[in-house]
């Protein structure tokens, strides 16, 4: 049988950032692929690298603008281990507030996305009208729809106003209705799930050998979540990891679905309990630690990991940042081997790739 | 200087067999992250976790000499691998896809080899 390599990308009408998929093809089912990156590198961690950790911080947080919070805070953490900082109670659960609210949004973004990609013009536009409810939030407290800036070394930046909460509870009850209203165009409809059932099968062995992380990790049976390990707010605010064993695309989606109301019942824990608690927002750090520290968090695709060398400079010697849709690309190298062409795009979403993330 | 809690500094010619025998005890490879040292020198630390625990290999790689890819032991390891050669200018034997200083394919021509200072 005659093999054909086809190139798929780096621009496709499904791919909002570019990246290429070498497939080889033989007839119309992937038998190989190589992933290649580097189409809109901006050498971010070189960069952070001549600046001062201070502002370091806006210049990660930009990284992505669907999980800024998450690089945000998982930078900070890395700094306050270095700086030997524990940040005040009030900061961790407004850093939990704001970090389940990007997931709630990403969520969103990824389900209308991948409805789009499967013709479902009407559903991607529901889903997206909710996330616009998130938005709505995040510019209410922060100021700013995408890049919050509400993250400060050794605490938060921005406390939410006692007169703005009952507007934000409004609009947490406003985004549980539109989910309700969701579910049975998505999640609860037959055909939405026949579409995308047995697309990008991953087994739990593949995880475990790729090392994948996120929803796509749980998608198929592992209960890799790292706010198990109790950062921010989540020592009093404890997350049971969802997971799915199904291992394809359905399963993937449900997971997230599942995340979605998971996170906004611990958004509405954290502004409770954040609610009337006084003291500082953020402690005084030093400029010039030295040292070498690591950082966690469970960004809305999966764990994302900072490492950060100081020697007592004003900026640091190293600054390495490695994304979600990083550890989960090579996922490609087994889910999609054996699919035909025409369910490549679904595979490929179904890992939630964000391209600026891995484009650092 | 206060390095990282749970660092181990081996040398490089024992990773592939440290790699396989933290896969074989339940470890997870996060990634890599390689420092260039002003002497030309460059300090590799693997990451791996397990159970929320971190772990960390350190492999000093001097001037002119290559680590060996980890590959045999985490085979998603050839990605963080090109990029470290492309960016860092590390030399890595043996990678399991290698891209040819291409992983980053806006650049016209391979990424130059910084192997000195």
């Amino acid at each position: 049988m005659t093999t054909t390599v086809v190139p798929f990308g780096p621009q496709h009408p499904i791919l909002a950032e570019p990246i290429q998929l070498e497939l080889t093809l033989e007839d119309e089912v992937v038998v190989g692929v190589v992933p290649g990156l580097g189409y809109v590198h901006r050498g971010i961690e070189a960069a952070a690298e001549r600046r001062t950790y201070a502002q370091d911080l806006p210049l990660l947080e930009r990284i992505c603008g669907i999980c800024s919070v998450a690089h945000a805070v998982a930078y900070a953490q890395a700094f306050e281990a270095l700086a030997e900082v524990e940040i005040p109670r009030r900061a961790r659960l407004l850093r939990t507030f704001w970090f389940e609210l990007t997931r709630l949004h990403s969520h969103l973004l990824w389900l209308g996305l991948a409805c789009d990609a499967i013709g479902l013009e009407a559903q991607f536009q529901s889903c997206w009208r909710v996330r616009e409810l998130v938005l709505d939030v995040f510019a209410a407290t922060a100021g700013n729809r995408v890049i919050l800036g509400v993250t400060a070394l050794g605490g938060v930046r921005s406390d939410v106003p006692e007169r703005l909460l009952p507007i934000v509870r409004q609009q947490l009850d406003a985004i549980e209705r539109g989910l309700a209203d969701l579910a049975p165009l998505i999640v609860d409809n037959e055909a939405v799930l026949r579409r995308i059932a047995g697309v990008g099968r991953l087994s739990t062995a593949d995880v475990v050998e790729l090392g994948l992380v996120g929803p796509t990790a749980r998608g198929s049976g592992v209960g890799l979540d790292v706010r198990a390990s109790a950062y921010a707010a989540y020592d009093e605010l404890p997350v049971e990891p969802i997971v799915e064993a199904g291992g394809d695309t359905v399963a993937r989606a449900l997971v997230r679905w599942r995340e979605i109301a998971e996170s906004l019942r611990l958004c509405r824990e954290a502004l409770a309990r954040s609610d009337g608690l006084g003291g500082p927002l953020r402690v005084r750090v030093p400029t010039r630690p030295r040292g070498e520290a690591t950082s966690r968090v469970e960004a809305p695709r999966g764990e994302l990991f900072y490492y950060l060398l100081a020697e007592g400079e004003p900026h640091p010697t190293r600054c390495r940042v490695r994304t979600p849709t990083f550890a989960n690309l090579p996922a490609v190298l087994r889910m999609l081997p054996g699919t035909e062409m025409a369910n490549v795009p679904v595979a490929l979403l179904s890992i939630d790739p964000c391209l600026s993330c891995t484009e650092r | 200087m206060r390095h990282l809690p749970a660092s181990r500094t081996i040398a490089a010619g024992a990773l592939v067999a440290e790699a396989i025998a933290l896969r074989d005890d339940g470890w997870r490879f996060v990634t890599a992250s390689c420092v260039p040292r002003p002497d030309g020198r460059r300090t590799v630390l693997y990451h791996f976790e397990r159970g929320g625990e971190l772990r960390h290999l350190r492999v000093e790689a001097p001037p002119g000499t290559s680590v060996p890819s980890i590959g045999p032991a985490f085979a998603a390891a050839f990605l963080v691998e090109n990029e470290m050669r492309d960016l860092q200018g590390l030399a890595v034997a043996g990678l399991a896809i290698d891209y040819g200083g291409r992983l980053f394919r806006d650049l016209l021509e391979p990424a130059p080899r910084k192997t000195e200072p």
